[in-house]
């Protein structure tokens, strides 16, 4: 029951969406089920509209049915329909088109009864579908009408409209002006889904108060769709303007915010960049970067793989965040904060990476100052603290004899023997006070000395100048200096404090020699990792560093008491070599030799 | 109380250890030996079979700032040693230092019975030798 309800359904809709064509060009197409009526004035004016009617239904393989009536014979339309239908005939011939006179339709029992008519309906449409037909198409003359059986022909018309509703068929009827009065015209078009007239070659269309109010929805529907199409065009406009100022402002962010920025997609393919970002590329890589390019791509060695895996992480959802720095071709050495960070598009879904790049190195070399400033001031302290034990020990030492003589001597008890003894004494003391001065003056000057003039030094030309003003010392020790400088023959540094640290070194050597042990000496040269190295070796007395360790390099340290020396040597060495920027390394061994290492920026 | 049998005087400066000399004679009219050593080395070379043999009574003026052995590292050296040090030494720091930081250092040492400012003088050595 319910599958054939359905089938029915089915079925109905099928009748009613089907749009056959009229042929009627002011009606165009319409459904299965329509009903139409039409005024004709002149026997021309109705002949004009069936001919085009029933052409189309031949051709749209509908079975047709014309029932005429006065003024218009059988043989009249016929004739009609062959003249405007060019395959008439054949349509003819295969039974496709039936004329028959309105008696044989309406009034076949003699007398109108719609009953009948309905029935009539129905046997033709049966047949025409079985015979492989799409449907139905009649045309009725109501020309024959008789105003006494107007009313029920009325009844008829609208009770016909609900028997074709899910029917295939299609009814025109016809009705002659001359004979309908105003109030006929009325009823006829109300019975009708549309009213037309031909009116001396003219069309008019009737309209019904459905049409004229199902029209009047149209339009309003249409008015309010319109309305809303402006309304939606004009915040579509709005929007668009909205959308570009906003990318507007994005954009000015994007290339003005002093930081480069480049988004990829996941495949690392280069989405956009900004200017500040294409003036690094062009440093990085030597060319500006190209939209939809591989960034992977453009990245070469050990980085290339470590790129690839920062950005698998970024699109996990990590943000990551590293320094770097470059030397530019001038020689400066610049400085980048590199932050790598997904683009989200919600909290789960990464859609790329962004990369943005920020210059830091005037941040950077302010810090490496504070860091340079920092330990400055840690040595400028440690130097106080050396400068105080010595004001305390070294000055005052020779004070204290000078006033403790002094003293003895203002007392008159002494005898004068003892007193010229004392003053002797008083003048050592004042001798040794004026050495300490001499030595703090030296190493005072040396910290201020802040005209560090850089030049090339050979070491070949110190060695051979110290060679020269200690020769006499050289020939009383038998002492041999052998050299190598072939790794690094020369350095860019000051050229007074290279040729005291040489000298220091090699003096100290020769005077600190094995007894009966003629003093060896060689010094030489590397480089490694962008440093330089001098290195003194000797064959004297060493040090023993296990207890000296954090002396060797002390203002008035010494290590061999028989032995006449300030302890001045090696602290000047350290000093200057900390001035040059550079650091001095020990090793060495009692009765063996000792090895110093300088290291110095090349 | 026991005079001192010997003063021994450290300091590689040997002015100071002369007019030390002249002031402890001064100071001290009764007969003791007077040891001075310029090499702090060889007065620990001295005292530890000295002590072990034969051990008197003695004053110790040790100087702190000397180039090879400091004052500390003789202070070191005795506190490694086997000799009962405070049974038989008063050792005394004598140094030109007025730094307050020596001075701490110095009475921290269980050894050290006083810090005496250069010059010596004849009142410093006759207090310590009438206590002593």
């Amino acid at each position: 029951m319910q599958n054939q309800t359905l089938i029915k359904n089915e079925s109905r809709n099928e009748v009613r969406n089907e749009l056959r064509s009229t042929g009627i060009e002011i009606i165009g197409d319409t459904p299965w089920g329509t009903h139409f009526c039409n005024f004709f004035e002149t026997k021309h004016d109705m002949l004009d509209i069936l001919v085009p009617f029933f052409k189309a239904g031949l051709e749209h393989n509908e079975y047709c049915v014309y029932i005429t009536s006065d003024p218009v014979t059988a043989k009249e339309a016929e004739s009609s329909l062959r003249n405007g239908i060019p395959d008439f005939e054949k349509y003819l011939k295969e039974n496709k088109i039936e004329i028959l006179p309105h008696t044989e339709w309406y009034l076949k029992s003699g007398k109108f009864d719609a009953k009948d008519v309905f029935s009539c309906w129905d046997d033709k449409l049966a047949l025409a579908i079985s015979s492989g037909y799409a449907g139905l198409r009649i045309n009725g003359n109501a020309t024959w009408l008789d105003r006494n059986l107007w009313d029920t022909f009325i009844d008829y018309e609208r009770d016909l409209n609900d028997h074709i509703r899910d029917r295939k068929i299609i009814v025109m009827c016809t009705y002659p002006l001359d004979k309908c009065i105003a109030t006929d015209v009325l009823d006829v078009a109300h019975v009708h889904k549309v009213a037309i007239a031909k009116r001396k070659g003219e069309w008019e269309v009737f309209e019904t108060p459905d049409t004229k109010r199902t029209k009047a929805q149209i339009l309003k529907k249409n008015e309010q769709l319109s309305n809303r199409i402006i309304i939606g065009t004009q915040q579509l406009k709005e929007a668009g303007i909205e959308l570009e100022r906003s990318e507007a402002n994005l954009r000015s962010i994007f290339e003005n915010n002093g930081t480069g920025l480049i988004l990829l997609d996941p495949k690392m393919n280069i989405l956009l960049f900004n200017g500040i970002a294409n003036e690094l590329a062009k440093v990085s890589f030597g060319k500006p970067y190209i939209y939809g390019e591989n960034m992977h791509d453009l990245i070469e060695g050990l980085q290339k793989e470590e790129f690839k895996n920062n950005c698998d992480s970024v699109l996990e959802g990590k943000q990551i965040m590293f320094e770097h720095s470059y030397h530019t071709p001038e020689g400066s050495v610049k400085w980048f904060y590199t932050r790598m960070f997904p683009i989200k598009i919600d909290d789960e879904t990464n859609i790329g990476v962004c990369i943005s790049t920020e210059d830091i190195t005037a941040r950077k070399n302010t810090e490496f100052e504070k860091d340079k400033i920092t330990s400055d001031l840690l040595l400028r302290n440690k130097d106080l603290e050396q400068f105080s034990y010595m004001v305390s020990h070294n000055l005052r030492a020779p004070v204290a004899n000078i006033i403790g003589f002094s003293g003895r001597v203002l007392q008159n008890s002494l005898d004068d023997e003892k007193k010229l003894i004392f003053i002797e004494q008083i003048n050592a003391s004042a001798l040794i006070l004026d050495a300490v001065i001499r030595d703090l003056n030296i190493i005072l000057q040396m910290k201020t000395d802040t005209t560090h003039k850089k030049e090339e030094v050979k070491f070949s030309a110190i060695v051979d100048s110290i060679r020269k003003s200690i020769q006499s010392i050289i020939e009383t020790e038998n002492a041999v200096i052998k050299t190598d400088f072939t790794a690094a023959e020369s350095i860019k540094g000051n050229r007074v404090y290279l040729y005291s640290i040489f000298l220091n070194l090699i003096t100290n050597s020769i005077k600190y020699h094995q007894p009966g042990i003629s003093p060896a000496i060689e010094i030489l040269t590397k480089t490694e990792n962008g440093k330089l190295y001098i290195i003194f070796k000797d064959n004297g007395l060493g040090i023993d560093l296990n207890k000296n360790r954090d002396k060797v390099f002390r203002l008035y340290k010494r290590f061999h008491p028989d032995i006449e020396g300030r302890g001045m040597g090696l602290f000047m060495v350290k000093n200057q070599v900390d001035i040059l920027g550079g650091k001095i390394n020990i090793d060495s061994k009692v009765n063996k030799g000792t090895i110093f290492t300088i290291e110095l920026n090349q | 109380m026991k005079l001192p049998e010997r003063i021994i005087v450290i300091d590689d400066d040997s002015i100071n250890n002369m007019f030390c000399k002249y002031i402890i004679v001064e100071a001290i009219s009764e007969k003791v030996e007077i040891i001075m050593f310029t090499n702090p080395q060889k007065a620990l070379n001295y005292i530890d079979p000295e002590y072990h043999r034969n051990p008197v009574p003695t004053v110790i003026f040790l100087d702190i700032n000397m180039p090879v052995l400091s004052g500390w590292d003789v202070l070191d050296e005795f506190l490694k040693s086997d000799i009962a040090i405070n049974k038989y030494f008063k050792i005394f720091i004598l140094s030109s230092s007025v730094d307050p930081m020596d001075k701490e250092r110095a009475y921290s040492s269980q050894f050290v019975k006083g810090f005496i400012e250069k010059p010596l003088d004849v009142e410093t050595v006759k207090e310590i030798c009438e206590i002593s």
